[in-house]
C-alpha cells in the first residue's frame, strides 16, 4: 500500500485537518493551538473519528492513549501524529466507575497494546479488542488496577497478599 | 590451608573434609549472571579490572544457574520478577548462597510503596548476606563476598543439624517443631490463592480466541447487549474498511460496519 506523507511545511495543515473532522462529525469542542489540533468528542464516535483520521486525512500514526481517572469519570486522550509535525489530540470522557469504550484496533493496529495497557492500569474495557489480557501486571492473583485513584497499597503488605 | 610452601620431604597435609571442601568452595564462588537494576552496573564494575572480583575467585559470572554458586540479587525485585528469581534460585545446584545487594533487594528501598515491588528478596528466597547501599560501592560488594566466604568457611557437611525453630516451654522443654517456610511451588505459578484478598469488583468477561488455555487465566469480557446496541453505529465510520481485519475474525461482534 502506498503511503503519502504530507510535505514538510505544516503551514495550514492543522486547519485542514480540523475542517476535515468538522465536516464529518459532531464535535463538542475543537481548536488549533500551534501545530496541535484538539478535539473533544462523544465516546461513542471515537472509532468513527479515528477512522476519518486514518482513512480520509491519511494520519498514519497513533502515538499513545492516555487515561486520567477523574473519580467518577475517565478522560481518554488519543494522540495522533501525521509524522510531519502536526499532531491531533482526540479527547473524550467516559462517565461511570466502570468505563467501556469501543476499540480502535481495527483502525490503528498499534492500539492493541495501548488499550491493553489502559485496561491494565485503569480497567478501561475496550469493547471488541481481540486479545484483552494484562500487559504489565501479572495475570494470576492480581485483581487490581493500580493507577486508579481508589487503589491503595499498604507497606505492611506481604508477598502473598499482593499476589 | 592456603599457604603455599615448598617442602623437601613428600608433602602431606592433614585436614578435615569440612575444611577441604569449604576451602574449595569459598575460593570459587561463581555468581550467577543476573542483574536487575542499577545495582547490576556496580556489580559489573566490581567484576571489571579495576576492582577485580577474580581475586576472590568470584569473577566468573556464568550465564546459567546450573553452574552458579551465588546469586547476587542486584536491584529492585518486582513481584513479577520474583517468580523468575525464585525459579532461577531453584535451578541452582546445592550448595548455593544469596547476596542481597542494595536497599531494594533488602527491603524494597525507595520503591517500597510501589504496587509492583517486592519488599525484599528474602521474602521469597533465603538470603545469606545483605549489602546495604543505594547502590553499594564495589568495595561494599567485595566486602559482602568476603563476608560470604567467611560464612562458607563455617559450613559443616558432616554431623550438621540445621537449627529449626521450635516451640518450647518456659523451662526450655521441647514441645514441637514449627513448620518450615516453604519456598517451593512459587516459580511454577501454582501458589495457592490466599485468603483475605478482596476480589475485583469488575465482572467483565473478556472473550478471546486462539489463545492457549493456560493463558486464559483472566476472565475476559463479553460485550453486554446494551453496550452492543449503544456502541453500534451511532455514527458510521467515515470509511467502513477501517475495521476489516478484526471483523473477519469475530463476526459475532461485528456491529459497526
Amino acid at each position: 500500500m502506498g503511503v503519502t506523507l504530507p510535505q514538510s511545511d505544516p503551514q495550514g495543515r492543522p486547519e485542514h485537518y480540523l475542517e476535515g473532522f468538522r465536516n464529518r462529525h459532531g464535535l463538542e469542542e475543537s481548536g488549533v493551538e500551534g501545530n496541535v489540533v484538539t478535539l473533544v468528542v462523544n465516546p461513542n464516535i471515537v472509532p468513527a473519528v479515528l477512522a476519518t483520521a486514518r482513512e480520509c486525512l491519511q494520519i498514519m500514526h497513533l502515538s499513545y492513549i492516555t487515561v486520567v481517572d477523574r473519580v467518577g469519570s475517565f478522560e481518554l486522550t488519543y494522540e495522533l501524529l501525521d509524522l510531519r509535525g502536526v499532531s491531533v489530540r482526540v479527547k473524550t470522557a467516559i462517565e461511570g466507575e466502570e468505563p467501556v469504550i469501543d476499540t480502535v484496533t481495527g483502525i490503528y493496529p498499534t492500539a492493541n497494546w495501548h488499550e491493553r495497557e489502559a485496561y491494565d492500569m485503569f480497567g478501561v474495557a475496550f469493547k471488541g479488542h481481540p486479545d484483552m489480557r494484562r500487559v504489565y501486571m501479572w495475570q494470576d492473583h492480581f485483581d487490581h488496577h493500580p493507577l486508579l485513584k481508589s487503589f491503595e497499597i499498604s507497606t505492611k503488605r506481604t508477598f502473598e497478599g499482593l499476589r | 590451608m592456603g599457604v603455599m610452601q615448598k617442602f623437601n620431604e613428600p608433602n602431606i597435609i592433614t585436614t578435615s573434609t569440612d575444611k577441604l571442601f569449604n576451602w574449595a568452595r569459598k575460593n570459587s564462588l561463581w555468581p550467577l549472571q543476573f542483574g536487575l537494576a542499577c545495582c547490576a552496573i556496580e556489580m559489573m564494575s566490581t567484576g571489571m579490572a579495576h576492582n577485580d572480583l577474580d581475586r576472590f575467585g568470584a569473577g566468573f559470572f556464568p550465564a546459567s544457574p546450573r553452574q552458579s554458586d551465588v546469586m547476587i540479587v542486584s536491584g529492585t525485585v518486582t513481584t513479577k520478577m520474583a517468580e523468575r528469581m525464585t525459579r532461577l534460585y531453584e535451578q541452582m545446584p546445592e550448595p548455593k548462597w544469596v547476596i542481597a545487594m542494595g536497599a531494594c533487594a533488602i527491603s524494597g528501598g525507595p520503591f517500597l510503596d510501589g504496587y509492583s515491588v517486592l519488599m525484599g528478596a528474602d521474602r521469597v528466597i533465603p538470603v545469606d548476606v545483605y549489602v546495604p547501599g543505594c547502590p553499594p560501592r564495589p568495595e561494599a560488594l567485595i566486602f559482602g563476598v568476603m563476608t560470604l566466604q567467611k560464612k562458607v568457611e563455617r559450613d559443616q557437611q558432616v554431623g550438621y543439624e540445621k537449627p529449626r525453630p521450635a516451640l518450647v516451654t518456659e523451662d526450655g522443654e521441647f514441645l514441637e517443631y514449627l513448620p518450615e517456610r516453604e519456598y517451593g511451588g512459587i516459580s511454577e505459578g501454582k501458589a495457592p490463592r490466599f485468603e483475605n484478598i478482596r476480589p475485583l469488583k469488575r465482572t467483565y468477561v473478556f472473550e478471546r480466541e486462539g489463545m492457549p488455555v493456560a493463558a486464559q487465566t483472566d476472565v475476559g469480557w463479553v460485550p453486554e447487549k446494551k453496550h452492543a446496541e449503544q456502541g453500534g453505529g451511532q455514527e458510521e465510520p467515515a470509511s467502513p474498511k477501517g475495521s476489516k481485519d478484526y471483523s473477519a475474525k469475530k463476526p459475532e461482534s461485528k456491529d459497526e460496519s
